[in-house]
């Protein structure tokens, strides 16, 4: 199975200053996770903070564009993984030796499908991710009609913007998700997503854009309706 | 010889290979909801079957075999069917429907089936609800009687959990050596929880709940079956058992609360008592104590007391300074708080008190009504009767209420 980590902590300053020790301390603890983790990871990136985030808000037809999210947690995602893992008890095996279980919070959320091609990347493009919020109907799960409409509009999206999509996933509903903090080296697991009510991540997309213009034009054409939030992530590139 | 078919036998029957059955249907299929389906299906036809041939003889096997029957047709029907299911299925034709192939022994498949009703990523209340449903084989009537709520929510608790337990990938599994510890403890906290959840009814919820505790003690009888050589487990079992014994003797005939002192010990059962001695010697024989071990030798210790004054004091206090140390809670503190002004007097029990230190606690009619007493004792009797006062309106049953109140008239006041 796949599992989609979701990595919840508090946003530093420091730590988001490339040139900080902070920083610094920050990569290694994580190397020193992708070494451990090793083939169990299928992906997985570092997210720019939230203050560079752009939210689209979808009233009715009207498409609203803010910047910065529209949560008022103080734990927000930081940076996502995916792994690969028999069952739950093995991706857990794997997620407690991440630094945000002891620091924060990991979401562990298994995925429906998840692809990561990015071989077409455009030159000089930012990549971000794309999160998907909303409201989780009961009518709406893996094997309903509705779900399959879904995918079936996703599709489409998918092949209209081919050039600029590096990747996504749908996930499964947020009551199959757990929440693991690690705490005195033991684990603690809660049910469900970490966030709130109404604002669960249903899917994610990995995209490319030029310019600002070009991603915000990008995720309108998201097939979502109201009362979702796509929340655009900047990611942050090791490489240069 | 085939057995005649009674309804009583029939459903002493089904009620005891229920679990055994649906723990082995389930690692043939790796599905817990499709192991359900498929065992009833199977009782379903017993119930065609047996009342004309009689019960067969290893009524089990039978209903193993055709379990795993309605659960092959019930898979190849599927259009769709998910990897894993592909496999089970696979594995199913191979060997078919009737190989009651030893090489899994039916323990293992209930230790599985029961850490994965436990496992900790599953609430608390999923964690309980799934342990009666898949391993007691309690209907999903009988669990929403015993937790006074109604039968669609239960219905809808059992089903979330196991589309939970698949699509969030709990495995059906008994965790390894090195995890053992930590996931016997979500184990016995949830066997623990199904028998004080029976333990704490009282009055015209009595019958109905006390099921809980003959479920809870089922239970820990079959880990202390299945799992040997675990002291803990012998320790809940003890504790379960020596708790059940005091069990009548702790509310009147009309559903009035009795404390442990003024209990009639005459009406204790005996045998429950000594058979619970016996499993905690047992444990304590393994020389590894833990909590519930502790709880259980404070419960035999009160169970071997010929009166609540010829206690042995010095030995409960020690207990309990043994389980605070193992497990520190303020309840513990409380509780130690008690006996220790049994050898020192209520002053040194009212200092104690007012030394724990816990929010939570503090705000408890438990707390309010220990101070309460200690108050009494010294001759405090206005704070005694503010204690009580505020112990009456934070108790959470009617039963505890009731018995506030009448502690509070007896305190010779008007209603306050």
């Amino acid at each position: 199975m796949r599992y989609l980590a979701l990595l919840y902590g508090q946003e530093s300053e420091e730590e988001a200053d490339p040139t900080s020790q902070a920083f610094a301390d920050e990569m290694s603890r994580y190397q020193r996770f992708e070494e451990f983790a090793g083939e169990a990871i299928v992906g997985g990136e570092a997210l720019e903070p939230t203050s560079r985030a752009i939210s689209l808000r979808f009233v009715g037809d009207d498409r609203v564009v803010t910047d910065g999210v529209l949560s008022e947690a103080t734990e927000v995602i930081g940076g996502l993984f995916v792994l690969e893992a028999e069952d739950l008890d093995g991706a857990i095996e794997i997620a407690r030796h991440l630094p945000a279980a002891e620091d924060g919070a990991v979401e562990l959320r298994p995925l429906v499908d998840w692809y990561q091609n990015e071989a077409h990347r455009p030159d000089g493009s930012t990549r971000y991710l794309a999160l998907l919020r909303g409201t989780e109907p009961e009518t709406m799960r893996p094997g309903t009609a509705a779900w399959e409409a879904a995918v079936e509009e996703h599709a489409r999206f998918e092949k209209e913007e081919a050039d600029a999509i590096l990747g996504g996933g749908a996930l499964h509903p947020s009551d199959t998700g757990t929440v693991l903090r690690m705490r005195g080296g033991q684990p603690l697991l809660t049910e469900g997503s970490f966030a709130e009510v109404g604002e669960v991540i249903g899917g994610l997309y990995l995209l490319a854009a030029g310019d600002q213009q070009e991603i915000v034009r990008l995720a309108k054409g998201i097939p979502m309706g109201p009362p979702g939030i796509i929340e655009l992530r900047p990611i942050v590139e090791m490489d240069g | 010889m085939a057995e005649v078919a009674t309804s009583e036998r029939l459903e002493a029957t089904f009620r005891e290979e229920w679990g055994r059955c649906i723990a082995t249907v389930a690692r043939s299929v790796g599905d817990l909801g499709l192991a359900e389906d498929a065992v009833q299906e199977a009782i379903a036809s017993a119930l065609r079957h047996w009342p004309r041939s009689g019960i067969p003889e290893r009524p089990g096997a039978w209903l193993t075999t055709t379990a795993r029957r309605h659960a092959i047709d019930r898979l190849r029907r599927e259009t769709r069917r998910t990897d894993k299911e592909e496999a089970a299925l696979r594995e199913l034709e191979r060997v078919g429907p009737s190989s009651h192939t030893n090489v899994y022994p039916v323990a293992d498949d209930q230790l599985r089936m029961i850490f994965t009703c436990c496992h900790p990523a599953l609430s608390a209340v999923a964690q309980v609800t799934l342990t009666l449903r898949l391993v007691c084989g309690l209907s999903t009537t009988q669990i929403a009687r015993a937790f006074l709520e109604p039968e669609p929510t239960t219905a809808q608790r059992v089903s979330r959990a196991k589309r939970r337990v698949r699509d969030a990938g709990i495995p059906l599994r008994i965790p390894d050596r090195q995890h053992l510890p930590e996931r016997l403890a979500a184990v016995l906290a949830c066997v623990h929880l199904v028998y004080r959840e029976g333990y704490a009814a009282t009055g015209s919820e009595n019958l109905i709940r006390a099921s809980l505790c003959e479920e809870g003690r089922r239970l820990s009888g079959l880990l202390a079956e299945l799992l040997p050589n675990e002291p803990e487990i012998l320790g809940l079992h003890a504790l379960l058992l020596l708790q059940e014994a005091r069990r009548p003797a702790r509310t009147t005939a009309d559903g009035d609360l009795v404390l442990l002192e003024d209990q009639d010990r005459g009406a204790w059962d005996r045998s429950l008592i000594d058979e619970g001695i016996a499993v905690l010697d047992r444990a304590a024989s393994r020389q590894r104590p833990g909590p519930y071990q502790l709880q259980a030798a404070l419960a035999a210790e009160h169970a071997r007391a010929p009166s609540w004054e010829a206690t042995d004091w010095p030995t409960i206090v020690a207990l309990y300074e043994a389980l605070q140390r193992h497990a520190p809670s303020p309840v513990v503190e409380l509780n130690q708080a008690i006996a220790v002004a049994q050898l020192e007097g209520p002053a040194v029990g009212l200092q104690r008190v007012d030394a724990i230190d816990d929010a939570k606690l503090v705000r408890s009619h438990l707390f309010a009504a220990t101070r309460a007493e200690f108050l009494r004792q010294l001759g405090r009797e206005d704070q005694a009767r503010e204690a009580l006062r505020s112990a009456r309106d934070l108790a959470p049953t009617e039963a505890e209420r009731r018995f506030l109140t009448t502690k509070l008239e007896g305190l010779g006041t008007a209603e306050g």
